[in-house]
């Protein structure tokens, strides 16, 4: 062949292969194109997404931060049901009446104090009727008694709120050294207290007068033991006779007074509360049955009753914390560690 | 206005205000229990608030004989230990008995009552009788260790204070120093001794802690006839039902009703003091 020849053939194999080529590529091209576009779909897609995703976020974020300030302000408002609930107490409370439950709340009170040091709490004996009295009058806060209201004191004090503390029994008590008395029934205590037995080698002890000691007329303790002996209205002695008390008795004003002087007269006998017997006098038997918490639990020391205390209306936030720290298990401690019994035994 | 008028004014003020006290007591004592102060009241032999009996009078008869019977015992005691304080006594041993006299003054009476319930009573149990040991003799006893050092001190100062150019002109005359003391010191010194005694019985009449623990206080009161008796005194029946009266009750009335008994025997007192010093100041001097 001819150069030129050669040259056209070139030319026209590489128009031909050009063509080919250009064909061929024209897919791809239009492929590229369609990858270009669909890149372009997916760049603009990827792109829609990372603004929605980064709009999500930023959504997120608010939103966790309004949780976050949500909960702290639900925990603002638990702290202050909280504190609402469980104030920092402090102030102070005054409480008086019945010597029964003096001890009692005494104990109570400087326990209370040690677990709230801005309270101040102040106990006062009296007796039963002057804590009612007192309470209901408004002279202290929390009125104390071991025996119910009475129908006249109710009628003066129409606002008075009663709970039960506890409870406890009452014990004949004798001097120690005063041999050959143990048990008396319920007759032969009623005799002596009203001065018709008048000896005790009548009940069996030595041949001396019987010294009588009871209680100042508004004293729970007298009330409840009128109550079971002199004119039985409960009890097994019920109503089966009225007597009065000897004009003779010496009057004590106090359950601590009444044992100081039985532990101290040798042939003297009186009446006192269950939690106050302790190792200087002698308690007696009441028909066959020995004075203690067990026999008072189980009825066969046939004499119990509950010790109140009273406020005037509802009690406020501090009386209501006392007398719940009273009935709680801490304060039902102290009272049957004081020789009492736990009001829900 | 000068000063004085101004000082005199505020003195003027404050004598009234303490008298001023004293009439409002009055007053309110007497508009309390002056609904039950009666015939009654004053001669009825038996207290029994729950049957609504209100009689005073052995209360009250008891309440003048024990006060009677501690002025007895005191005066038996502390005028001769005044004498010799004043008169014999060494200045070492006045020093020391005196500074003894006063500190018996200060004990409270609560205490007193303490040692009297304490080593009193059963001493006069186991020794010498009666019940359990409380009662009169206890209350005497008890009421008299409280009157005497306040009876002598007074009693001491009262002949301390006769001049003593009576005491020298005396002994310069020859007369011994009891023959002295009998005729010149003690009757000029009589109206300073009385006072002491009306103050002691003041003391006596209105002790309530220490007498309430070792007079005995039965529970319905009689009158007593031995000292070894149980008894009540006005005050210890105030100090026992006081706490528990209903306001308004007749008890509560009866109660301000035996204040104002005791407040006007001592009334008595003091104007019978005043009437017998005054007296012997005018024909003493």
């Amino acid at each position: 062949m001819s150069s030129n020849s050669r040259l056209i053939a070139f030319i026209v194999i590489g128009l031909v292969v050009g063509a080919a080529v250009g064909y061929l590529s024209a897919g791809p091209i239009s492929y590229n194109q369609q990858i270009d576009s669909l890149t372009k779909q997916l760049a603009d897609a990827q792109g829609a997404t990372s603004t929605a995703l980064q709009k999500a976020q930023a959504d997120l974020a608010k939103a966790q931060a309004d949780l976050t300030a949500s909960q702290s302000q639900i925990k603002a408002l638990q702290d202050q049901i909280s504190a609402l609930q469980n104030p920092v107490l402090s102030g102070s409370i005054s409480i008086s009446g019945s010597t029964t439950v003096q001890p009692i709340s005494q104990e109570a009170a400087n326990e209370f104090m040690k677990l709230h040091n801005q309270v101040q709490v102040s106990v006062a004996g009296g007796g039963s009727g002057a804590g009612i009295k007192a309470a209901g009058s408004g002279q202290v806060d929390i009125g104390e008694s071991s025996r119910v209201i009475t129908e006249a004191e109710f009628l003066l004090y129409p606002n008075l709120v009663t709970t039960g503390i506890a409870k406890d029994s009452i014990a004949i008590v004798i001097n120690p050294t005063l041999t050959g008395v143990t048990d008396l029934s319920f007759e032969q205590v009623a005799k002596i207290f009203a001065g018709e037995i008048t000896n005790w080698k009548d009940v069996g002890g030595p041949d001396h007068a019987i010294n009588l000691y009871t209680r100042e007329a508004g004293s729970g303790t007298l009330s409840t033991f009128n109550e079971y002996f002199m004119t039985p209205t409960t009890g097994p002695a019920a109503k089966m006779w009225t007597r009065t008390i000897s004009a003779t008795a010496s009057v004590k004003p106090s359950n601590g007074e009444m044992r100081t002087a039985v532990s101290s007269d040798p042939y003297g006998i009186a009446y006192i509360s269950l939690g106050f017997v302790d190792s200087s006098v002698k308690s007696l038997k009441l028909a066959g049955v020995e004075a203690t918490i067990d026999n008072v639990n189980s009825g066969k020391y046939p004499l119990q009753r509950v010790l109140w205390v009273f406020t005037n209306g509802q009690p406020s936030a501090l009386e209501k914390a006392f007398i719940d720290y009273l009935l709680s298990p801490a304060g039902q401690k102290i009272v049957t560690d004081l020789g009492y019994i736990a009001i829900y035994s | 206005m000068s000063k004085g008028d101004w000082v005199g004014r505020i003195l003027f003020v404050c004598a009234s205000f303490s008298a001023l006290v004293v009439f409002l007591i009055t007053f309110y004592l007497l508009r309390e229990g002056i609904g039950v102060l009666n015939w009654d009241f004053l001669t009825g032999t038996i207290w029994n608030p729950s049957l609504d009996l209100y009689g005073i009078l052995p209360t009250l008869v008891s309440t003048l004989i024990v006060v009677g019977g501690a002025i007895v015992i005191a005066v038996a005691i502390a005028i001769p230990c005044a004498i010799f304080l004043a008169e014999y006594s060494p200045f070492w041993l006045r020093n020391i008995i005196k500074s003894a006299v006063e500190v018996i003054v200060g004990i409270p009476s609560v205490v007193i009552g303490l040692f009297g319930v304490i080593v009193i009573v059963p001493f006069i149990r186991d020794n010498i009788g009666g019940r359990n040991g409380e009662g009169i003799l206890a209350g005497w006893i008890i009421l008299a260790l409280m009157i005497i050092p306040n009876i002598i001190t007074i009693s001491e100062d009262a002949l301390r204070a006769v001049p003593s150019a009576y005491r020298e002109a005396s002994l310069a005359l020859g007369a011994t120093r009891w023959q002295t003391m009998r005729n010149v010191i003690l009757p000029n010194a009589s109206s300073g001794i009385r006072a002491s005694l009306i103050l002691g019985v003041g003391r006596a009449l209105g002790e309530t802690m220490a007498v309430l623990m070792v007079i005995g206080n039965p529970n319905i009161p009689f009158f007593p006839t031995s000292i070894l008796d149980q008894v009540r005194t006005l005050t210890s029946t105030i100090a026992i039902e006081f706490s528990y009266v209903t306001w308004g009750s007749p008890h509560q009335q009866a109660l301000y009703a035996m204040g104002v008994v005791l407040f006007f025997i001592i009334m008595v007192l003091n104007f019978v003091a005043t009437f017998v010093i005054r007296k012997k100041v005018i024909a003493g001097e």
